[in-house]
């Protein structure tokens, strides 16, 4: 049977302008969904999304794979593959602006 | 997955008769998740006594990869379970602040008292992300129990003090309450839900030591016990990259509640007459038995606790 989990990267957070998650490991999982659930955003915000992928957890590459014009509050998903052994998500928007998230990656491999 | 006595053995445990788990992390997490505060009841909020403890490192699956070195693996494997926290900390007499500690939790239940074992073979090391060995930069590791029964709580836990405001310390810590303190223990006001009665719960002094009590720059406080002659220095290697995996066990009388052993490497450290601080039970842990891990950062780099294997053990 396949191994499944889900990790909060950021939970309830607020922020503003920048939001990078912490580096996590994956290398064992073969698929990755990061959801983003906005809880609340000032009018206005528009947030940006994307995947970032490391060979060491600590320089990071741009994967390719984003989300764009996130300005509903709702939940946003995104799905990535082969991709090697740690993921981050990076969250960009207004910085005068606040919002707050929870975000997610899934992974199952 | 459990391992079979037999395989334990030869992987270098000494589990007492009755095998409560036995973790490999290259079978999968097992059931250890980040440790999360209490909700309100009336919201999807946090207590306020426990704001500010959101971001505790999550546990992860580890390959233990580095930037020059590649992938060192686990002991038994590839993978092992890793606690990061983030690049944060607040000096040693304060408090952590938030992402200042990885902290993974499993949660179960015990049928009996007596006496209780938790062994695990583990390495740590600081992120290779600035030049510099990194020693100092880990503040402290260890592995605690929160356990119930009908009528108490009890938190028996064994600290490796590292480093505090980067001076070294390398010692070993018990989770006992200094009965002399008349310092307030840490947050006040509700922290879980009470009884259908009405009673509110609030933090109790010997409870959540792993950031409570009152601490010192040398890392001490009123919530541990700094066990006599139990300086030890790890093999922490020559860089970041080389880690070296250590034995721990840890030995509890949850009859006496009290604490019996403490072995570490090539130590052994007799604690029989060592009494653990117990309180009344809180609502609803009726023979809770929770192992906990923690590693906490002395500087603002990222610091890592890597356990390859984890085994509970009873009699």
């Amino acid at each position: 049977m396949k191994q499944f989990y889900t990790v909060v990267l950021d939970r309830i957070t607020e922020f503003q302008g920048l939001l990078e998650s912490e580096p996590y490991e994956v290398g064992w999982a073969n698929e990755a969904i990061f959801f983003v659930r906005i809880h609340a955003m000032e009018k206005g915000a528009v947030l940006d999304g994307k995947v970032q992928i490391s060979a060491d957890g600590i320089q990071w590459v741009d994967e390719g794979t984003q989300i764009i014009g996130m300005s509903t509050v709702r939940s946003y998903c995104v799905k990535v593959t082969h991709f090697g052994g740690w993921l981050r998500f990076v969250l960009t928007g207004p910085v005068a602006k606040q919002c707050t998230v929870t975000t997610y990656l899934v992974l199952k491999g | 997955m459990s391992l079979s006595r037999e395989s334990l053995v030869s992987q270098g445990f000494e589990p007492l008769p009755k095998i409560i788990f036995s973790d490999d992390f290259d079978e999968g997490y097992n059931g250890w998740i980040t440790l999360m505060p209490n909700f309100r009841q009336d919201t999807f909020a946090y207590y306020d006594s426990f704001k500010g403890w959101t971001a505790w490192g999550p546990p992860m699956l580890s390959s233990a990869t580095f930037p020059y070195a590649g992938t060192h693996g686990s002991m038994h494997g590839t993978y092992s379970l890793k606690l990061a926290t983030r690049p944060i900390s607040a000096p040693a007499e304060k408090r952590p602040v938030a992402g200042s500690m990885g902290m993974a939790i499993k949660r179960l239940t015990h049928r009996t008292n007596g006496l209780l074992k938790c062994e695990m073979w583990y390495s740590f090391t600081a992120e290779q992300s600035i030049p510099g060995i990194g020693e100092e930069a880990i503040r402290a590791f260890g592995f605690f129990w929160d356990v119930s029964d009908d009528e108490n709580r009890t938190f028996y836990g064994a600290r490796y003090l590292n480093s505090a405001n980067g001076k070294m310390q390398q010692h070993w810590q018990l989770f006992k309450v200094d009965p002399t303190s008349t310092l307030p223990w840490g947050f006040e006001g509700e922290s879980a839900p009470g009884e259908p009665n009405g009673s509110k719960v609030t933090l109790s002094r010997g409870i959540d030591t792993q950031w409570l009590g009152n601490r010192n720059p040398d890392g001490t406080s009123d919530g541990y016990f700094d066990i006599p002659g139990s300086g030890q220095k790890m093999c922490y290697n020559e860089t970041p990259d080389k880690i070296n995996w250590h034995y721990f066990s840890f030995t509890v009388d949850l009859d006496k509640r009290e604490y019996v052993e403490l072995c570490s490497v090539n130590r052994k450290f007799d604690l029989r007459g060592v009494g653990a601080t117990s309180v009344p039970r809180y609502p609803r842990t009726e023979w809770l038995l929770n192992p906990v891990l923690f590693i906490e950062t002395d500087s603002n780099r990222r610091v890592f606790l890597y356990v390859d294997s984890i085994v509970n053990s009873t009699t």
